[in-house]
């Protein structure tokens, strides 16, 4: 019997702490997770893997490839569906993300310069036709038309301890690389050039930005889909770009600002099949509240303007 | 040891198929503030990214204080263009500067107390110790390149390669900055700079290096900078060098 | 299955016509889209009109309406609603907070779309077959397509077509020369409002058929294609709408014919990545084969160009009459004969003819020049050669005139040979 059944929001966080508590101190087994706690915890540590990864794409202005990885990463997932038979095994899903993220990479590169396509063109022919191909092999092959349509939206209620297992080695894994390597990471991202001179390896860091990409794009799609991964990526480093301009607190609150909203979400999503009876779109739900949280940071950033502006006047 | 802070032999580069450089020899000695001018197009930026190994060469042999390119990195430093940086990055002043400690740190180390005590004491010599929390976004073109002299300094090396410092940046900085080239020269550094403004080359430089694809001259500037020089680099010849150049990319990629 | 029933027989004539018309309408202006470098646009916008298609799919459920066409059109506005809704948000992201183009097409992209998916979930349990409808939009499905979809996707591919022509010539002005689009009073931004507009609508013409997810491609591949194999903008409108629709009618084509090539008639294949991967088909072909600038072509005439430098070597010898050559160019040798620059003596060796002497002495005559020329230009006169061993096979007449004149006629090179006339 699900503990969370006809919760509200507040009693929702309130018993959620309260089995969190309840976990830390060992009384509670992880065997015994109730299916909504088992959604927030991927969720936070897909939200938090994906900020991490994300700050920095968004810096070197790579964004479009995400999105362009997020499509082609289907021909990974069919094809290691079709070699391995099942999803859940992480040998599978790194082959996948890592085939895939390759593909895109390489397929990009020959577009642009030995074809001599535009930049932009290349990227948006890649992912396309990548992403038919991918949906022609599920169709082919799988006869499971519902892969293509969960790839796209994901599907949070089917989320397993297994899931749980896979998003925390992701979490484990971009947060080392990225704490080992901030250093390189930033100045890569900022002048290329310099990194090159001083000895950092700044096409290496590429790479390995574009490949914790793709792992954690494999890794989302079962929860959250993988055109809602890209909310994830993107939306809370934009927020929490409003509220700094320091590049370590950006890192870190564009994490606690994707894992608050995947908290929300879930809560939320809990509240209103409670109260009203509706059963909503985790996903979806995630992307709004993160769109929302965007708002209001938008909002406090203009006030600390105004703030500021204003003290300013009153010393003049 | 020949003596030689910057000697290139038969260096050629081409990016991708367009040649940039045909066939550049020169020698510079050390403890001199050396220029390149030439019209846009030439390779000036072309020659500087190339003597630090940030683009590849054909062809050619390059040594750097008497060594070859890998072992002096930590003797380099690099000014970019401005215009070639985001400036809505996420940075401080201090951060900026701080990036310039990185290589000597390696991987898995902080910048600790020393580093930084380096990086305040580049930014008194620009005159910017007071912004160093300011947000790079905030900063005057003038301020922004006085913040990468900063960086550069902070490298303590016996290179250093400017790309274009003196565009775009109010007169008291041109002053200012000018003066710390003279200062690092009286040091006995080398200094090797793309210049675009022909009129202040005597005043701001011990040597000039005419560039266009090929190396028209160089040498003291008293010596060199003469109007012949500077109609063979800017003149119609020139505009024969930038046919000839794209006759030949276009041939090498088969059009 | 004969190609003409696809236009006959009831049931596919819908479905392929519709993709035809589809496939023209957003090649057209994805042409629009290429020129301005903004092919990603088309990519965040698609996703963005899916709330919309959500939205009409609520408010028409709530309604208790059963109507198709009421649908289509209420798609039809709520689709574009979304799309500018999310233009004006990326275009506020970019001007206003000073946020990089990419991470604002995904931002907006991936919001819209998840505020789509949150609408659309309201109806999966409560109006399964209002979800159902919903989700057609998003893989398209053209085989449950209609002749009243036909009629109406054909009203609007008619309108963007009308639009295009009756502004052909401001837009060719627009894009390729802003100064003057400028001076003959054409305000642009009035015009990029129409070009977005058309854009919204191709968007909603596209979705039914090949879905939301993959309409981008019909943006993209087919303009890229037509971009090879055109010199002018007439001519690009022409071979896009081309590649588009024959893509619209492949896709329709071999979602039919391959399970059949196949042996597997239960087999179903989705039009939409067919019509897709039919689009990315041609755009290959044309980036591969273009007559011009098609990247196969350009490797033979690369070879071609490797074995004309060649004999030119052969005939550079020639001239100066410099040791024996080596037998295994007998090859090359052959093609030189047949060109009728050398001839074979009786004694067995190569001679050059009249023909083949003004050839070699023009090879020299550049490799010469261009010696002098570096040396004028600063070069030491030991290091000139390499270079000139080049550009003796590159320079054109043109540029030979212009040295001759710069450079003052000279009669000899740095070496103190002869340049020939």
């Amino acid at each position: 019997m699900n503990p969370y059944w006809k919760k509200t929001f507040f009693s929702f966080c309130a018993l959620f702490f309260q089995r969190l508590w309840l976990l830390m101190s060992g009384e509670l087994s992880f065997a015994e997770l109730a299916p909504d706690e088992i959604q927030v915890f991927v969720l936070v540590f897909l939200s938090i893997s994906s900020a991490l990864v994300g700050s920095f794409l968004v810096l070197r202005k790579m964004a479009m490839l995400a999105n362009s990885l997020s499509h082609t990463i289907l021909v990974g997932i069919a094809l290691s569906y079709l070699i391995f038979g099942s999803l859940l095994d992480t040998k599978a899903l790194l082959v996948a993300s890592l085939v895939s993220g390759l593909l895109t990479v390489l397929l990009t590169h020959f577009f642009t310069h030995a074809l001599r396509l535009q930049a932009e063109a290349s990227v948006g022919l890649v992912f396309t036709s990548l992403f038919a191909l991918g949906v022609l092999l599920v169709t082919l092959f799988t006869r499971n038309v519902h892969l293509g349509v969960e790839a796209v939206m994901g599907n949070v209620d089917g989320l397993e301890f297994g899931d749980l297992k896979l998003a925390f080695g992701l979490f484990l894994l971009s947060s080392v690389s990225l704490a080992l390597f901030f250093k390189e990471f930033t100045v890569s991202a900022f002048d290329p050039e310099l990194a090159s001179l001083l000895g950092l390896f700044p096409g290496v860091c590429n790479l390995l930005l574009l490949l914790l990409a793709s792992v954690t794009a494999v890794g989302a799609f079962r929860a959250v889909g993988v055109l809602l991964f890209l909310a994830l990526l993107v939306g809370p480093v934009l927020a929490a770009r409003l509220l700094t301009h320091k590049l370590k607190t950006l890192v870190v609150i564009a994490a606690l600002l994707g894992s608050l909203c995947s908290f929300v979400a879930v809560a939320l999503s809990r509240h209103i099949l409670s109260a009203y009876g509706t059963a909503l779109s985790t996903s979806g739900l995630i992307t709004v509240v993160i769109g929302i949280c965007f708002a209001f940071c938008l909002l406090a950033s203009r006030f600390k303007l105004a703030r500021a502006e204003g003290l300013l006047i009153k010393k003049i | 040891m020949s003596g030689y802070a910057i000697e290139v032999k038969e260096l050629s580069v081409s990016y991708g198929k367009t040649p940039v450089l045909w066939d550049i020899h020169f020698s510079i000695p050390s403890g001199v503030r050396v220029c390149i001018v030439g019209p846009n197009g030439a390779g000036k930026s072309s020659l500087l990214k190339t003597l630090l190994g940030i683009v590849p060469s054909l062809s050619g042999e390059i040594k750097l204080l008497g060594n070859s390119l890998k072992e002096v990195k930590s003797k380099m430093a690099y000014i970019p263009q401005r215009s070639s940086i985001d400036w809505d990055f996420p940075a401080t002043v201090l951060d900026v500067v701080l990036m310039g400690t990185y290589g000597r740190l390696g991987f898995f180390k902080w910048p600790g107390k020393a580093e930084k005590e380096a990086a305040f004491a580049a930014l008194e010599k620009v005159g910017m110790a007071a912004f160093c929390n300011r947000q790079i976004s905030e900063l005057s073109g003038g301020q922004q390149q006085r913040v990468f002299f900063a960086r550069a300094l902070v490298h303590e090396a016996e290179l250093y390669f400017m790309d274009e410092p003196f565009a775009g940046i109010d007169l008291a900085t041109e002053k200012a900055l000018a003066a710390l080239l003279n200062e690092l020269k009286e040091e006995g550094k080398t200094l090797l700079i793309t210049h675009h403004d022909l009129s202040t080359v005597r005043d701001y430089y011990d040597w000039v290096m005419f560039l266009n694809t090929c190396l028209i001259a160089y040498g003291p500037t008293e010596k060199v900078f003469t109007l012949e020089n500077i109609q063979r680099a800017y003149g119609q010849s020139a505009h024969l060098l930038t046919q000839a150049k794209k006759l030949t990319e276009n041939r090498t990629s088969g059009f | 299955m004969s190609l003409w029933s696809f236009f006959t027989d009831p049931v596919l004539r819908a479905p392929t016509i519709a993709c035809m018309l589809m496939g023209l309408s957003s090649s057209l202006i994805g042409v629009l889209v290429f020129l301005q470098r903004r092919s990603l646009l088309g990519e965040a916008l698609a996703h963005a009109a899916y709330p919309g298609v959500a939205l009409s799919g609520l408010c028409l459920a709530f309604l208790a309406s059963q109507s198709e066409s009421l649908f289509s059109l209420a798609v039809l506005g709520g689709a574009l609603v979304t799309v500018f809704l999310a233009l004006a948000l990326i275009h506020f992201l970019e001007k206003k907070l000073s946020i990089k183009a990419d991470s604002a097409l995904c931002f907006t992209l991936s919001l819209f779309f998840g505020l789509g998916v949150l609408l659309a979930s309201r109806l999966q349990m409560s109006h399964p077959l209002w979800y159902k409808q919903i989700q057609l939009f998003l893989y398209g499905q053209a085989a449950t397509m209609t002749d009243a979809h036909v009629f109406f996707y054909g009203i609007l591919t008619l309108l963007i077509v009308a639009l295009l022509l009756l502004f052909f010539r401001p837009i060719s002005l627009i894009h390729f020369d802003q100064g003057l689009a400028q001076l003959s009073g054409l305000n642009a931004k009035w015009l990029n409002g129409l070009l977005l507009f058309l854009l919204g609508l191709s968007l909603v013409v596209g979705m039914r058929s090949v879905g939301l997810v993959l309409i981008s491609s019909l943006l993209v591949a087919p303009a890229s294609g037509a971009r090879q194999l055109s010199a002018h903008l007439s001519t690009f409108f022409w071979v896009a709408g081309f590649f588009g629709m024959t893509s619209g009618f492949l896709g329709n084509y071999l979602a039919v014919e391959i399970p059949l090539w196949l042996h597997l008639p239960r087999l179903s294949l989705p039009t939409g990545p067919m019509i897709a991967l039919s689009a990315t088909f041609l755009c290959l072909a044309a980036l591969l084969l273009a007559p011009q600038r098609g990247y196969l072509i350009r490797e033979l005439r690369l070879l071609a160009f490797k074995v004309r430098c060649r004999q030119e070597n052969l005939m550079k010898q020639f001239y100066k009459a410099a040791g024996p050559l080596p037998l295994s160019l007998s090859w090359n040798l052959w093609r030189m004969r047949r060109k009728k620059w050398i001839f074979r003596t009786e004694e067995g060796s190569f001679e050059l003819t009249k023909e083949g002497e003004k050839i070699a002495a023009k090879i020299v005559r550049l490799h010469r020049l261009w010696e002098v020329y570096l040396v004028h230009m600063g070069q030491g006169s030991e290091k000139v050669h390499r270079s000139a061993e080049e550009m003796e096979h590159i320079l054109t007449p043109e540029v030979e005139k212009e040295l001759g004149e710069l450079l003052k006629h000279p009669r000899r090179d740095p070496h103190q040979q002869i340049i020939p006339r």
